[in-house]
């Protein structure tokens, strides 16, 4: 049963602890937990590889149709799409210890939400974006990353901060 | 930077956990990161309007989800949990998962009422500190417009100002010119 203390705008409920009242202290070790999830990750990481070729292919047709909209309204829909594309590959690339790709992709998403709107002359910096997920992608580099990656990812940072700054 | 390791992972044994999340290949890795730490049974659900499904019908005993997802993202989805006279438990440990940890975003998660904040990249050690927390035992304040886990960490006594749970929580001002409806704000 739930106790409360209540004020006069608010009431302050302490439930009932049913996952407390069902078990004894014990269970397994939590540094070999840890250590069998770890493992788990790893052994992911070579399924990501996989999975990241599919995830470039839909970034790929997020761009194609964005290059092929007609108009602003048209337009702002595609680059929604090729938004959620890279979101999604900036959170499971740096899961996956891709860092190099997962900052390009962040990168373009900063520049597709923090833009007020997309013009016909933002597509070079957002096909350059893409262009560099790509090549990381076919790298797939998840070790310490090469000095031409670090110069080119902070160099497309670089130019979304100018193109955000207009 | 690493914390230490937590002491007793008896619960997570006996626990049913839902994961919400829209990327096939993020509910992969959370239900096996779940499953290595021992936990029961892992549920799967693609969307808020599918895990609301799964909540009704087999109750798990937290939730583990992404904000950004579509139909219904994950804070549309932690507000009904809170909030639906039909809940099945109000009072549901919810862990919530973002690639846009901004400002914004943390202050509208914790305004919906989730336990845990956990941004990615993911970590073994980070889901399973932020899960633990999330199921720590809790109370829970309801105000007229909030429901949802105490954001006091530690109660004083001796606190000489003014009860601040009398007055409304502010609101979350987002610029409606920036983020996209869809997108995380």
């Amino acid at each position: 049963m739930a106790k409360a203390t209540k004020g006069k705008n608010y009431e302050v409920i302490v439930p009932p602890s049913k996952l407390a009242d069902r078990v004894s202290k014990g269970g397994p070790d939590p540094a070999e937990a840890i250590s069998r999830a770890d493992h788990t990750v790893q052994e992911m990481k070579k399924d990501y590889k996989t999975w990241l070729r599919e995830d470039i292919e839909r970034l790929m047709n997020a761009l194609g149709a964005l290059r092929g909209s007609s108009g602003a309204e048209d337009r702002t829909a595609k680059a929604e799409s090729l938004f959620r594309a890279s979101f999604d590959i900036k959170g499971q690339a740096g899961t996956f210890g891709f860092t190099i790709l997962s900052r390009v992709a962040k990168s373009l998403c900063k520049l597709l939400e923090e833009k007020p709107s997309i013009e016909t002359d933002d597509f070079g910096v957002i096909v350059a974006h893409v262009d560099a997920m790509r090549a990381s992608a076919i790298e797939q580099t998840d070790g310490t990353p090469s000095r031409i990656s670090l110069e080119v990812v902070a160099a497309l940072e670089g130019i979304v901060a100018k193109r955000l700054q207009r | 930077m690493p914390t230490k390791p937590p002491d007793d992972l008896s619960q997570l044994q006996t626990m049913r956990i839902l994961v919400v999340e829209d990327s096939k290949y993020m509910r992969t890795l959370l239900r096996g990161l779940l499953q290595s730490y021992g936990v029961r049974e892992v549920l799967e659900a693609g969307d808020g309007t599918e895990a609301l499904k799964i909540v009704m019908a087999t109750p798990p005993d937290a939730i583990v989800c992404d904000l950004q997802m579509m139909p219904m993202n994950g804070l549309e989805f932690v507000d009904l949990v809170r909030k639906a006279e039909n809940s099945p438990n109000r009072f549901m440990p919810i862990v919530m998962i973002t690639a846009n940890p901004s400002r914004e975003t943390v202050a509208a998660a914790r305004d919906a009422g989730v336990s845990e904040f956990l941004a990615k990249p993911v970590t073994a050690e980070s889901l399973l500190s932020r899960l633990l927390a999330a199921i720590k035992p809790r109370a829970f304040v309801e105000t007229r417009r909030f429901f949802g886990p105490d954001r006091r960490r530690k109660e004083d006594p001796n606190y000489p100002g003014p009860e601040r749970r009398e007055t409304e929580p502010e609101d979350v001002v987002i610029d409606p010119s920036k983020p996209k409806p869809s997108k995380p704000s």
